[in-house]
């Protein structure tokens, strides 16, 4: 087989390469392989490879299959609409991510995997935010202690679940 | 004529390999529409807010740059010592706070209101992920940032939603690339959540075979662990370098000592030495050096390989220089220099 870039040497290079799940395999002379493992890796810092060249990419071909209804969609606090955050992969506002939801839940899913916030919380305001955590890091616990059967523990922390809960409710 | 950034200032780098670390974390104003939709009224809201709370407010005290106010030489020098990205330099809304220890920048008015950066030198994760967080508690004592119970910090891309964090390292992979593993080992990256890209690369070559490498997923999981992750994984390319470095030399001593040396030789001679050329012979000694062949303090490669940049060069001797004139200065900086650090070797 003669090597698929120069078409002059006997290819004996089998280059697989995985890019964000795309693989492509190419069958190279040993002179090319080498040129091209630069190239392609010339190729991420320039531009070739760029995330939000790929995020537009995906938007757009989410947004064929979206409801007319949707694509004209705009956000009421920026006015920015759905085709442009396919285009652009920007976002105008913090409440695009509230009128964008529906859209952006399986985008976010696809980036993230698991689009819920795991880390730091900002210590204004996140009072909420905190206890709700607590609450669920406590059921989890309970639920692993009753599983293991250490019901003394299991007793605690049903009490301590209750407490938090009441001083939601105050 | 020094630079500014931490991870190359006073040359105290001593990772071979490492070349430098960094976290950067994204936030917005709650109430201010992202830099891409906002109005110039609302850009200079933040610019006057944030930046008037960091003068006042940090330790170390910070001093801020607009991008309106400065020469684009000055700011190209910025983007080279990687104190600010290119996108920055050519926002007329944009500054940037560097914190006086050239350790902390905060970029303002790029993609997201507030770009909070830490960058030092070596593998230094913990304490990127450290002086970037407590900067972020110094402002957020302040500000409100936009924040969603689920989705965590809001930002105007929703690749950076969540942590709003990207923690990345600079890694120096010449063996790997010899040895041709290097597209082999880019691409299972992926497969950590981590993304690769070549360094100081310009139409067909990466040169000087420097690659970042950083975390691709930042919602769902926590900032330390998104450092923990990297690091695991950083710390197995460095084994594969160093192991690929000393195969290289059992095999074939006597050749990569001739490189290196004639690297040294030519950087220690050359008159008119053009960027690209300075950076490949940068990298052949830093694999000297690794390989234990070559004794010179690291810093002082990481140190030059900002210095030779044609921005820094040109604002860092205070002249504005045609592209010969640079070739010059920068032979004459290089020689200078490496001469120097080598007398005190010998000593």
């Amino acid at each position: 087989m003669l090597c698929e870039e120069c078409r002059k040497h006997q290819a004996n290079v089998h280059v697989t390469q995985v890019l964000n799940g795309e693989r492509t395999e190419k069958n190279l002379c040993e002179h090319c392989a080498q040129a091209m493992g630069e190239l392609d890796l010339a190729g991420l810092g320039s531009g070739s490879f760029n995330i939000n060249n790929l995020l537009a990419g995906i938007m757009s071909m989410e947004q064929g299959s979206l409801p007319l209804k949707s694509r004209g969609m705009a956000c009421a606090t920026c006015g920015m609409d759905y085709r442009r955050f396919a285009e652009g992969g920007r976002l105008g506002c913090a409440d695009c991510y509230q009128t964008f939801s529906r859209q952006l839940e399986p985008l976010l899913k696809r980036i993230h995997g698991t689009p819920t916030h795991q880390g730091k919380l900002p210590s204004r305001g996140a009072l909420s935010v905190n206890r709700k955590r607590h609450l669920s890091r406590l059921k989890g616990e309970l639920k692993a202690a009753v599983e293991q059967e250490h019901f003394e523990r299991a007793a605690e922390l049903r009490d301590q679940i209750k407490r938090v809960e009441q001083e939601e409710v105050q | 004529m020094d630079c500014r950034a931490k991870w190359v200032a006073g040359g105290e780098a001593s990772d071979p390999i490492v070349i430098s670390s960094r976290v950067r974390l994204a936030r917005n104003l709650k109430g201010i529409p992202f830099p891409g939709a906002m109005s110039s009224k609302e850009g200079s809201e933040v610019l006057s807010r944030v930046a008037k709370l960091l003068e006042q407010k940090a330790p170390h005290g910070y001093e801020v740059f607009y991008m309106a106010k400065m020469p684009q030489v000055e700011r190209l020098a910025l983007v080279e010592e990687h104190l600010i990205s290119y996108d920055l330099a050519n926002k007329t809304e944009g500054a940037v706070a560097i914190s006086r220890d050239g350790a902390t920048s905060v970029m303002l008015n790029e993609e997201d209101h507030l770009r909070i950066q830490a960058l030092l030198p070596g593998l230094s994760l913990e304490e990127a992920w450290q002086t970037a967080n407590s900067c972020d508690d110094l402002l957020e004592a302040e500000l409100d940032f936009a924040f969603h119970e689920d989705y965590g910090y809001l930002t105007a891309c929703p690749t950076n939603v969540g942590t709003g964090m990207r923690a990345s390292v600079m890694l120096h992979l010449p063996a790997l690339v010899e040895s041709r593993q290097i597209g082999r080992l880019l691409a299972a990256i992926g497969q950590f959540g981590l993304m690769a890209r070549g360094l100081y690369g310009e139409g067909t070559e990466a040169k000087g075979s420097v690659f970042q490498i950083s975390n691709q997923v930042t919602c769902g999981i926590a900032e330390e662990e998104i450092v923990r992750n990297l690091k695991a994984v950083v710390e197995q390319i460095k084994a594969q370098e160093q192991a690929h470095l000393q195969k290289m030399v059992a095999a074939q001593r006597l050749k990569i000592e001739d490189r290196v040396y004639r690297a040294l030789g030519l950087l220690t001679n050359a008159r008119v030495l053009d960027s690209s050329e300075a950076m490949v012979l940068l990298s052949e000694l830093r694999l000297g050096v690794s390989a234990g062949l070559l004794s010179l303090p690291v810093g002082v490669l990481s140190e030059l390989l900002v210095l030779v940049q044609p921005g820094v060069l040109q604002t860092v001797n205070k002249v504005n220089l045609d592209a010969l004139e640079r070739d010059i200065k920068r032979g004459e900086i290089v020689r200078r220099r490496l001469l120097e650090v080598l007398g005190r070797e010998k000593q």
